[in-house]
Formats: C-alpha cells, sequence, structure tokens
C-alpha cells in the first residue's frame, strides 16, 4: 500500500530576548514580515530567562537587548560561550553604540549589532542574512548595477509620506516585502490599471482585501472595529473601495517608469477574485516592481503591490 | 563630552520618535512653556554614569509625556488598539521610548571617558520635580501636537543619585 507523505514546512525558531515587551512586540511582527513558511517565536524578559528558556529550545537565532536587568546580552553571549553553546546565533538589538563595547560583543559572537531605532527593513535584511528563508547560503551582495537595475518602482518613502497623508494621523508601519505572489492574494482584491502617455497600460496596483480595508478605511476615518470587520469578511466597503481607489489614483505620481515624465493616471479600478491568467503572469515577469505590508495597530496587516507592465 | 552636537540632536530625535510612534514630529531645543510635569504625563529617566577618572558623575535624561501621547505610542509599539492596551503596556512603552530617545542623545565614543548607560526608571512626577528643581539641566527639546499634547526631553548633568533612589 502506498503511504502518501506530506511535507511540512520546516519551522524557523527565533528566541527575542528584551525587557520591554514592546520592543518584544516590534521584533516579533519584523522576524513574521521576513517571508519564513512556519513560524515558532518565543520571549524571554532578560538573559538568565532567555537561559531557562534555551534548555529546551533551540532556536535559528536568538535576538537580544543588551541592557537588561539580571543578566545583559553581553553576558548572555559570555555564558553560552562558556557553556559551549558558542554555535547558537546571536543578534544584538540596542542603544548601546560604544565601539569598545560592540567590538566585545563581535569578539563574543554576535551575528550582528543593529542599532535602536532601527528601520525594519535593516534588521530584515540582518534576520535573513543569518537565517535564509530558503535555507540556502546568503546570495552574494548586488553590484551597484545589478542595484540600480533592481531599483524599485515605488520610493518607499514616498510611499509612506503618501500614506501619512491620506491616513489623517492614524499611526501605521510600513515594510517593504517579498514579491507578492498569486497563491498570496486574498479573495477579493483591488487592481487599478495606469495608462500612460507610452502604452495603454504601463503599470498595475494590486491591493489585497485588508490593504483595501486599511488604506481605505483609515482615509475615510472610519473606526477600527467597522476596519476590522471588514477585514475579517473579507470584503471591504464601498466606501472603503472608493478610498483606497483615490490612494492608487495619487500614487500614480509615484511611479518610476522611465517613458513617463508626468504623474502617471489611474485609468481604471475593479475589485476581482483572487487572481486571473494575466496578472499571473505580470506577478512572475513585469518591467520593475513594489511590494510592500502595511501594518495598523488595531486593524491589522495588509499587501499591496505596484507592477510595471 | 558625553553629548553628541547639540545642533545634531532634533535631527537624532525625529527618526527615534517615529521608530516608537509612527509619527513625524519636529523636536525644538529650549523648554516648552511649562517643564515642570502636568497631572496627566508620565515621567521617566534614563539614568546614565560617567566614568571619566573624576569622581563617578551621574547624569540622566528626562522624558515627560502627555498620557494620551504615551498611549498613541504604546498602541503603535504593541499593535494593538487602545480598548486593548494596559496601564502597564503603556508604562512598558514610555520606558523604551526614554531608553531609545535618550540612548540617541549620548555619545558612547570618546576616549576620555566611559559612559555607561543604565536602565530606564519611572519617576513620581513630584520627584521629576525635584530633579528639576536641584540638577542643572544641560539641554531641553521639546515638541507638541495641535492638540497640545507634548513631549519634553531634558537633559540633567551631574543629578544626585537619592532621588532615583528614595
Amino acid at each position: 500500500m502506498n503511504v502518501a507523505t506530506e511535507t511540512t514546512p520546516k519551522v524557523f525558531r527565533f528566541l527575542i530576548v528584551d525587557d520591554s515587551r514592546a520592543i518584544q512586540a516590534i521584533i516579533r511582527r519584523v522576524v513574521e514580515a521576513c517571508g519564513y513558511p512556519a513560524l515558532d517565536i518565543r520571549v524571554a524578559i532578560n538573559g538568565e530567562a532567555a537561559m531557562d528558556a534555551l534548555a529546551d529550545f533551540k532556536p535559528d537565532l536568538v535576538i537580544t537587548d543588551w541592557h537588561m536587568p539580571k543578566m545583559s546580552g553581553l553576558e548572555l553571549l559570555q555564558a553560552l560561550r562558556q557553556l559551549g553553546q558558542g554555535h547558537l546565533k546571536v543578534g544584538l538589538v540596542t542603544t548601546e553604540t560604544s565601539p569598545t563595547m560592540l567590538e566585545e560583543a563581535r569578539r563574543n559572537g554576535a551575528v550582528f549589532v543593529i542599532n535602536k531605532p532601527f528601520k525594519d527593513t535593516d534588521l530584515i535584511a540582518h534576520v535573513r542574512h543569518v537565517v535564509p528563508v530558503d535555507g540556502q547560503a546568503p546570495a552574494p551582495a548586488q553590484t551597484p548595477e545589478e542595484a540600480a537595475a533592481a531599483a524599485s518602482l515605488v520610493i518607499t518613502q514616498q510611499c509612506k509620506d503618501l500614506i501619512q497623508s491620506v491616513m489623517n494621523g492614524i499611526p501605521f508601519r510600513l515594510l517593504e516585502e517579498e514579491p507578492l505572489v498569486a497563491h498570496a492574494l486574498t479573495s477579493q482584491n483591488l487592481i487599478g490599471l495606469y495608462g500612460g502617455r507610452s502604452k495603454p497600460v504601463t503599470a498595475i496596483a494590486v491591493l489585497d482585501t485588508n490593504a483595501v480595508c486599511i488604506l481605505g478605511g483609515g482615509s475615510s476615518r472610519q473606526p477600527p472595529a467597522a476596519v476590522r470587520q471588514a477585514m475579517q469578511q473579507g470584503q471591504a466597503t464601498e466606501s472603503m473601495v472608493k478610498h483606497a481607489s483615490q490612494f492608487m489614483q495619487s500614487a500614480g505620481a509615484l511611479l518610476r517608469i522611465e517613458a513617463e515624465k508626468e504623474p502617471i493616471p489611474l485609468s481604471r479600478t475593479s475589485i476581482v477574485p483572487q487572481s486571473f491568467q494575466k496578472l499571473n503572469e505580470l506577478l512572475v515577469k513585469n518591467g520593475g516592481r513594489a511590494d510592500f505590508r502595511i501594518s495598523v495597530p488595531g486593524y491589522g496587516d495588509g499587501r499591496f503591490s505596484f507592477l510595471a507592465v | 563630552m558625553y553629548l553628541i552636537p547639540k545642533d545634531t540632536m532634533a535631527s537624532k530625535l525625529a527618526p527615534a520618535w517615529a521608530f516608537l510612534s509612527g509619527e513625524d514630529r519636529l523636536f525644538e531645543e529650549g523648554a516648552s512653556q511649562h517643564t515642570r510635569p502636568g497631572e496627566r504625563e508620565h515621567a521617566i529617566v534614563l539614568p546614565v554614569h560617567l566614568h571619566d577618572g573624576r569622581p563617578q558623575r551621574l547624569m540622566a535624561v528626562g522624558l515627560l509625556i502627555d498620557d494620551q501621547e504615551a498611549t498613541d505610542v504604546a498602541c503603535f509599539m504593541f499593535g494593538l488598539p487602545q480598548n486593548e492596551i494596559s496601564a502597564d503596556d503603556v508604562r512598558d512603552a514610555c520606558m523604551e521610548a526614554c531608553n531609545v530617545l535618550g540612548g540617541c542623545l549620548v555619545k558612547s565614543d570618546d576616549a576620555a571617558h566611559t559612559v555607561e548607560i543604565g536602565l530606564p526608571q519611572a519617576l513620581p512626577l513630584e520627584r521629576f520635580a525635584e530633579l528639576h528643581r536641584h540638577a542643572h539641566v544641560s539641554v531641553t527639546f521639546s515638541s507638541e501636537s495641535d492638540a497640545g499634547r507634548r513631549i519634553v526631553i531634558t537633559v540633567f548633568d551631574a543629578i544626585d543619585q537619592r532621588i532615583l533612589e528614595s
């Protein structure tokens, strides 16, 4: 008898060590945005608690603060080495900037040191470099030419500024995200077509349901409960769609397409279920892209992408 | 000097605040209208020990933050709506806010002395006012929203350890 075997994704394990639960929450969100297929994230309040947790938890990476009561991040590194656990990867996230101290941390095996405040994208880059998503060795660094060729279709800061201008003071976090793939789309997505002077359709925008609810709900000043309800139901209201479309319209000015010198007008928007062949093809092969995740406290996360045709 | 140059401080505080709150704010040097704590404010102090060959000195970076402002910071950091944020969450977020804002003003790479950053601690408002009365203020930065909600960051020189202990 043949027995079908299911392949389960590798679970990536992280231990976050920080005496601030608020920072634990931020680092957890960043790790969740790294694109690992399955995660087991645990937390400890200081180095001593981390040592206890490590007795029966073997993480791929420990991300620790430096200044903590009882046992600091540096003392944690030293203790791990003394106990023969020096192979454990440990990265530090800290306000400590003294070169002498940072050198001490590296000498004791820290795989990275990143200072607070940090950009989410910087921590994501460090984490993914140390723990590659596909389990492979990290890719070599891009040459400047390759980096230029891969320049994003939309500059993140400009996108952040635009969102800030429409969200009526609602705090949000914008992350550069892994390229959107067809199976990650939600059941209802808002697609916008940009028609430029060079081609009838020069670019498209794709907002998943959550992004429509967040951007549309936030810009139309809808209460968090209404936005959350729409997200849970997977169905944005008409008003949310209308305001999200206005965001798309404004984003036309951010698209970096060489043949287009003026802001690119939005010619059409429509709600489409999941994906379709043309969109699938464009998600794989396009003339440039920018992929984002927007996160709003009390709302949740949504994804949106811009793709040059 | 154990502090970064004063003319660069505002440019360090703005991104630190954005990290904590997701909000762009300008910080200006100089005392806000009232440097004493108001009733609905949180006071936190980040002690900084200086080992520079002289008798050990203690300075501190103080943070005064409006309660609603503090709640907004907690919501952003925890990623939760206001009705799910506890007083303990707000306190935790305030302590980390003081740690990050204070930490970015301190210069640790001066070979002439060693700077040791301590752990942030919340102070009762009357004790923070006492600190203000007795300590020498090196520099103050403040930021006030349109709604009159304020954040005040004060660097105190040579403070008395007993104020933090009593």
